[in-house]
């Protein structure tokens, strides 16, 4: 296996906020064609903020690791707030990541932006 | 616990060869190339180790040429074979299943006009003779199929695409550097064959090659002319001693420790039998080798899982990057489908292995792969 840190493999192991939310306010799925990694995040919304995130994965390590990492730090923030959350600052809060693995970052700021689009798309429609 | 299952990466030195290989290092160290008795001392241990490989394989020992490992040796072949009979083009025959030590050879030789073809395999994850008669044309010069596929463990059809060969005078080369060790092969089926020491319990960095007396090959480098000018460097005296004594101690006890790692296979298969869902990839696997995935589980991740519990098994497919680079070329050929591609791991046994480690292994396995599916 690659060489992961502690945090990455903490995150690993015991994944924070998985599952699902049963009548989520939004939810994405979003994969990688190229890797084969799925996932999907479910968002509870209220007064345009994240009181609540979940996720489920089919994907390496790293993919597990960083949705989990993703899930904790945008609980709580605003939907603006949350879309300025980049794979960036993912991959420093897990202290590194082989740079292989970005791309996994990537899947789960996407499927994070995604979701909160979907959200957003919904309330216009309103 | 700490269990090591990818033998098919490479298998740790046996006890008594690194003792025979230490002696070679410290009290017999002379260049086997000199002529004083310090030369002449190494050059028998030397000689001796291409005898013993020779009788292994049932060859000559002058067609033993002692190398670096599997891949010098397949480049020799196949580039040493075309360079001294065929230079100005021809027709290679090969498989999609390679390891890249042949595969990427012969990419190379079509940059430099030869004609490759590359034969697909079938679901189960061998070519078959049939495919390898239709490949053949006018102008097909050599044919490079290898033994035992490193992922899967599924052994080649080598006698009957010999026959084949034979009937057309094709030259036949086999990169059998997963089947050196492992099962009993009659090398005289090919034409040249390769080999690498540290996949069969010997040190890493060195290996052989055969090449059958008629068969015209040119060096693909140039210096001292050591071993009959086919491969300049001074001779690794340790390594080749290291690789006659482990195949010897393989020979002798090959009964027993084939019997006993047969069964801990079997161990292994049934408790994946228990596991729902799952794929084993390939059929008439070599008895150290299991490539399995599990639907809803990518290798990648169960692979991490049990290393985080010591269990050192291969994943033939990384998710490494945007392109789909990490998938497995082998597994790809086989056309399986995406779940069962991104989902494999290699589990590869080795003499050493013992009955409380496969235990530990398969209570884990049940274990991960039963979490790892609650995630998806």
């Amino acid at each position: 296996m690659l060489k992961y840190t502690e945090l990455v493999l903490d995150h690993f192991k015991n994944p924070r906020n998985l599952g699902r939310i049963e009548n989520p306010d939004a939810e994405a799925t979003e994969g990688s064609v190229a890797c084969g990694d799925m996932m999907t995040v479910y968002l509870k919304i209220e007064d345009n903020r994240i009181v609540d995130i979940k996720f489920e994965s089919y994907g390496c390590a790293a993919n597990i690791a960083t949705a989990s990492m993703m899930t904790e730090v945008v609980k709580g923030l605003t939907l603006e707030e949350a879309k300025k959350i980049t794979w960036k600052d993912i991959v420093e809060r897990l202290g590194g990541l082989p740079p292989v693995k970005y791309h996994c970052s990537n899947l789960a700021i996407d499927t994070l932006r995604k979701a909160i689009s979907a959200y957003e798309e919904s309330f216009v429609r309103k | 616990m700490r269990v090591y299952l990818d033998h098919a990466a490479t298998t740790r030195v046996f006890d008594e060869v690194a003792q025979e290989v230490m002696k070679l290092f410290t009290q017999f160290y002379g260049n086997a190339s000199s002529t004083h008795s310090h030369g002449y001392e190494a050059r028998r241990f030397y000689e001796e180790a291409r005898t013993k490989i020779a009788k292994h394989l049932n060859v000559e020992p002058d067609e033993i040429y002692f190398t670096s490992g599997g891949t010098e040796s397949d480049n020799i072949a196949i580039r040493g074979f075309l360079r001294a009979n065929f230079p100005n083009g021809g027709h290679i025959i090969t498989t999609q299943i390679e390891h890249p030590a042949v595969l990427e050879v012969a990419k190379q030789l079509e940059k430099e006009g030869y004609e490759v073809t590359y034969l697909k395999p079938t679901e189960e994850g061998y070519v078959t003779p049939d495919d390898f008669r239709k490949a053949i044309r006018k102008n097909t010069v050599l044919a490079s199929i290898m033994w035992v596929n490193n992922e899967t463990g599924v052994i080649q059809p080598i006698d009957e695409i010999s026959k084949i060969a034979r009937e057309h005078g094709i030259v036949l080369h086999s990169d059998a550097v997963q089947a050196i060790g492992k099962i009993r092969i009659d090398a005289r089926l090919v034409d040249m064959l390769s080999a690498s020491g540290h996949k069969f319990y010997a040190p890493k960095g060195c290996g052989f090659l055969y090449v059958s007396k008629g068969i015209r090959i040119e060096p693909i480098m140039y210096g001292g002319g050591h071993e009959k000018g086919l491969r300049s460097g001074t001779e690794n005296v340790p390594g080749a001693h290291g690789m006659a004594v482990a195949l010897e101690l393989i020979e002798k006890n090959y009964e027993a420790w084939s019997e006993r790692v047969k069964k801990l296979k079997e161990k292994i298969v049934n408790a994946i039998e228990c596991i729902p869902d799952h794929h084993i990839n390939g059929s008439n696997t070599i008895f150290s080798h299991i490539n399995v995935s599990f639907k809803g589980v990518h290798g990648e991740s169960l692979a991490t899982a049990l290393d985080m519990c010591g269990i050192s098994v291969s994943t033939a497919s990384a998710c490494a990057s945007h392109h789909a680079k990490g998938r497995s070329h082998v597994l790809e050929a086989m056309e399986l489908e995406d779940w069962i591609v991104d989902g494999a791991i290699r589990i590869s046994l080795g003499y050493d292995n013992s009955e409380e480690e496969i235990d530990y292994f398969v209570e884990i396995l049940q274990r991960e792969v039963t979490r790892l599916r609650s995630m998806s």
